[in-house]
């Protein structure tokens, strides 16, 4: 029976259908004609032809098929030719309402089929063919979203129409119906986007959502049906029932909404100060720019860290663990129908002399801006950049020196920043991004050699073959203040560590039996603040002491004798953070801070970790500053937890924003 | 079984009660004929025997089922509505092949042999079907699934005199020899006396008085005579069309017209009440008068 009255309803509305179908094929025939007068191609003029159909014939079609079988449904004809048929006044709004959505899918998969076939623009913006699989997981939430939505504003259309008997009433009801249930969940998406593992905890809550309005909306056939078929009276409760049951889509889209939003608040306010993994420092990953220039620059080593807020502010983490405003915080950012009212830092780059420079972006519903700034974090907040005729475009370097890239008249500048802000020295030469620092060595094609930086080009031969050729093969750090290269080699059947010196000759150190094991990306080579060069091996460290001696490998074989291994496991590999005066500053096994003394290799001293370092996952979230240690932990949604500072003596103490 | 049971039925529109607490009870293989005047709830009674309204209280059971939404009902009754109403993009034969899935008993012989009776033709297109075509489609609608009980809704309306007469005397008849249970519902129901078992009569919104149909027919009688001075005409006894000083009146039963007699009526004579005037003088007995 189900079956032959949505049949009935389908043929009923079978001209609706047949009227959008014609329209559908009108669109190739219009985009042909009007795209070439306005300067398209025929084929972008049928993909623009096909994607204006996507984005706005479909959902109007919706509307049209939603709110033209609706008011059809109560129209005294429809009624009193279907009054004799037997089945219940729900079910026939029911099916009036399948058949209307099973109408619309057919014209859906009518136009996915005909487009993807017709259109390669078509299949790449709305089926994301092309799009890499992780983009794809990211943008097939945001289109069935979009799909659902054209779902949903057919049921609200159909149910608004049958309500008042009216198509275009009902039509533009279900339209405002939809349009604020769309733009709850796109908002409450824009704001998941924002911190992207949320995304996923979003999605589920969004769809919850949206099939609970849609089950509501079918749970409001009862009663409106009950009305306006059997004419049974609703009362005040029923009827408010009804329009609650009618809403409760756009309710639970808001509710999702202000979930979103309470919960991006929440992750602000946790991440009031946050180390850089919020400064969003382009590839600040081991081997970066800034860990080069770290390992070269004692300025920049012993610059402390820096840590900012999504509301603006940036602030200064201070070797002894002081925290100092850079940039003053604006308050949580606000997020609005109009847009989101947004700072956040977009880029810090030191310089080789311990200056920082800022790029902030602002988001303001009146548009997007870009504000830079500079200074010595030592010197409290930082001062604006400022440039005479021109506009600056981007943080950039040229020779290692830090500076900004600055447009004028169509052609690009470097210019250098003084201490006031105000750049000077430009010039039109070449150079790098912000995030390139130019490499200071490389290995030789065929692993026997080093090669210096330019302009010298110095070649130093080494004792075997590098184990890794071009820039990963080598690491630049300063032995009694002068660069010296070091290159894994491996040298018959050992490995050893080659470091080239600046008066041209090769030492070679640290060497074991080859075991074959490479670090991923290059060699772990760290420098601390203080100077030591620390180079892991077998958690163990080989060091160089700032005055350039190398000392007996530092064993943590004690440790692991007080604290045994369940097995042979190792909960986190024990790395060294600290060496002064005959005692080593120790991360061991994922929850101490171990002190050590460095002869007996007997710990003095244990203190347990604010935050456990498997929590501890981005290399940002622990810095190592001369005196103590800052950690961030994520919490159980990985957004940053509180950050901590821990210094040497073991004391921890929360960071705050002063 | 009573194919209806109404039990206290109430349904108002905008305040004003059209069913007043009505209560009726119909035997099984009666045909009753529902009497009242235009606007007293005929159509409003059907619906809700139909489960196409919702009393606002009371009990309805029909065919043993209690009528309660979900639109059963329709599935196990004939019906044929005042205005017989289909989709106009349809032919006959589509209206017919739609019932035939959704009604459980549909009998397409029976649907088959009707319209051949009715001389109704299946490629007839609905839009711009005569009135005449639409009412033997719904008689053949109603009867094609065989059911027990048939709800007639003014079901001549709109007919000519030919159909008509092949409707009530053959089909209705036909329905009573059956042992079908059948509500009418008709302006003509004059024409339809000899075939009724029972007589309904609505007023003020309840079943006023319930009359059988033999009874009536030898009852209900045309009493004329000279009033004396003083007569004053008692309850029971209608007052008929006359001429000059001789009155008329009508009765439904012998006490009605002993009282008549006694009120002080002279030189009366009697003569049975024709059908029409025997309706006419229910509702006058009952309030009201028949359009």
């Amino acid at each position: 029976m189900t079956n032959a009255l949505i049949a009935l309803e389908l043929r009923k509305n079978r001209l609706t259908l047949i009227g959008l179908g014609l329209s559908f094929a009108l669109v190739p025939l219009l985009s042909l004609l009007v795209g070439p007068r306005t300067g398209l191609s025929p084929a972008s003029a049928l993909d623009s032809g096909f994607l204006l159909w996507t984005v706005a014939g479909l959902p109007l079609s919706a509307v049209f098929l939603g709110a033209t079988a609706g008011a059809g449904l109560r129209s005294p004809a429809s009624r009193d030719a279907e009054a004799p048929l037997p089945g219940s006044a729900a079910g026939r709004v029911l099916r009036g309402l399948a058949a209307s959505l099973l109408q619309f899918l057919l014209l859906v998969l009518v136009t996915a089929l005909v487009s993807a076939a017709v259109s390669a623009g078509w299949r790449s913006t709305a089926l994301g063919v092309g799009e890499g699989p992780l983009v794809l997981a990211q943008t097939v939430p945001l289109r069935g979203l979009l799909a659902f939505v054209a779902f949903d504003l057919l049921a609200g259309s159909f149910l608004a129409a049958y309500a008042l008997g009216h198509a275009l009433a009902g039509g533009l009801i279900g339209l405002a119906l939809a349009v604020a249930e769309g733009a709850a969940l796109a908002l409450g998406l824009q704001y998941s986007l924002f911190f992207p593992d949320r995304v996923a905890s979003f999605m589920p809550l969004a769809l919850l959502a949206a099939l609970g309005g849609l089950a509501a909306k079918a749970a409001a056939v009862p009663p409106l049906s009950a009305r306006f078929e059997r004419a049974r009276p609703l009362g005040l409760s029923r009827a408010g029932a009804a329009a609650f049951l009618l809403a409760a889509g756009m309710i639970l889209s808001w509710s999702a909404e202000e979930s979103s939003l309470a919960h991006l608040r929440s992750s602000l306010r946790l991440v009031k100060i946050g180390v850089d993994r919020f400064v969003e420092l382009p590839f600040l990953g081991e081997g970066s720019p800034q860990e080069a220039q770290a390992a070269l620059y004692p300025a920049v080593r012993d610059a402390g860290a820096l840590a900012s807020t999504v509301s603006g502010g940036l602030f200064w983490i201070a070797p002894d663990g002081r925290v100092v405003s850079l940039l003053p915080d604006e308050g949580a950012a606000r997020f609005s129908l109009v847009g989101p009212h947004l700072k956040f830092i977009q880029a810090a780059l030191w310089d080789r002399d311990g200056r920082v420079l800022v790029q902030r972006n602002v988001y303001e519903p009146s548009g997007e801006k870009t504000e830079f700034w500079t200074g010595r974090p030592a010197a409290g907040p930082l001062a604006p950049i400022r440039v005479e005729g021109g506009r600056v475009v981007s943080l950039a370097r040229r020779d290692g020196t830090a500076g900004v890239e600055v447009e004028n008249d169509f052609k690009s500048y470097f210019c250098a920043i003084g201490d006031s802000g105000l750049a000077s020295d430009c010039v039109a030469k070449s150079w790098e991004p912000a995030d390139v620092f130019p490499p200071a060595a490389s290995v030789s094609k065929d692993g026997r050699t080093v090669v210096g930086p330019a302009p010298r080009r110095r070649v130093w031969r080494l004792p075997g073959r590098a184990m890794e050729t071009g820039a990963d093969g080598v690491r630049a750090a300063l032995i009694g203040g002068k660069t010296a290269y070091f290159a894994e080699t491996r040298i018959g059947d050992d490995e050893a560590v080659a470091v080239c010196l600046q008066d041209g000759s090769v030492r070679t150190v640290w060497g074991h039996p080859y075991s074959g094991l490479r670090a991923i990306g290059g060699m772990d080579l760290e420098t601390l603040p203080g100077g030591t060069v620390v180079y892991p091996y077998a958690y163990n460290w080989n060091v160089v002491d700032p005055d350039g001696k190398f000392p007996p490998l530092i064993s943590s074989k004690g440790l692991f004798a007080r604290w045994p291994r369940p097995g042979d496991a190792v909960a986190h590999t024990p790395r060294l953070v600290r060496r002064s005066g005959g005692r080593d500053w120790i991360l061991f096994e994922a929850n101490r801070l171990v002190e050590m003394d460095e002869k007996s290799g007997a710990p003095l001293n244990a203190w347990p970790l604010p935050v456990p370092l498997h929590d501890v996952v981005a290399a940002d979230d622990l810095r190592i500053l001369s005196s103590g240690l800052v950690l961030q932990g994520e919490s159980a949604f990985h957004e940053p937890g509180a950050p901590f500072f821990i210094g040497w003596d073991g004391k921890t103490r929360a960071l705050r924003a002063p | 079984m009573n194919p209806i049971i109404l039990q206290n039925v109430t349904r108002s529109f905008d305040g004003r009660r059209v069913l007043d607490g009505l209560s009726a009870r119909a035997e099984e293989g009666r045909v009753i004929g529902l009497l009242g005047r235009n606007g007293e709830g005929k159509t409003t009674l059907f619906k809700v025997l139909l489960d196409l309204l919702a009393p606002d209280s009371g009990r309805v059971e029909v065919l043993g089922s209690r009528v309660d939404g979900s639109g059963a009902v329709r599935g196990r009754v004939g019906y044929v509505p005042e205005r017989p109403a289909f989709h106009d993009f349809m032919s006959v034969g589509d209206a017919l092949a739609l019932r035939a899935r959704l009604f459980a008993g549909w009998d397409a012989a029976r649907a088959a042999a009707l319209s051949r009776r009715l001389s109704l033709d299946p490629a007839t297109r609905i839009a711009g079907a005569s009135k005449g075509t639409l009412g033997k489609l719904a008689w053949v609608c109603a009867a094609a699934h065989d059911p027990a009980l048939y709800l007639l809704d003014e079901p001549t309306s709109g007919l000519d005199a030919l159909v008509r007469d092949e409707l009530l005397t053959g089909l209705v008849s036909e329905l009573g020899e059956r042992g079908k249970t059948v509500l009418v519902a008709s302006h003509r129901l004059d024409e339809l006396s000899g075939l009724l078992d029972e007589v309904w009569v609505l007023a003020g919104g309840r079943i006023a008085g319930v009359y059988d149909a033999e009874r009536l027919r030898v009852d209900a009688r045309r009493v004329t005579g000279r009033p004396r001075a003083g007569f004053a005409a008692p309850a029971g006894a209608a007052p008929l069309e006359s001429e000059g000083p001789v009155g008329a009146w009508a009765v439904l039963d012998a006490d009605a017209r002993g009282k008549l007699l006694a009120a002080g009526l002279e030189g009366a004579a009697e003569e049975p009440l024709s059908p029409a005037e025997t309706l006419k003088t229910l509702l006058s007995v009952h309030g009201g008068s028949h359009d």
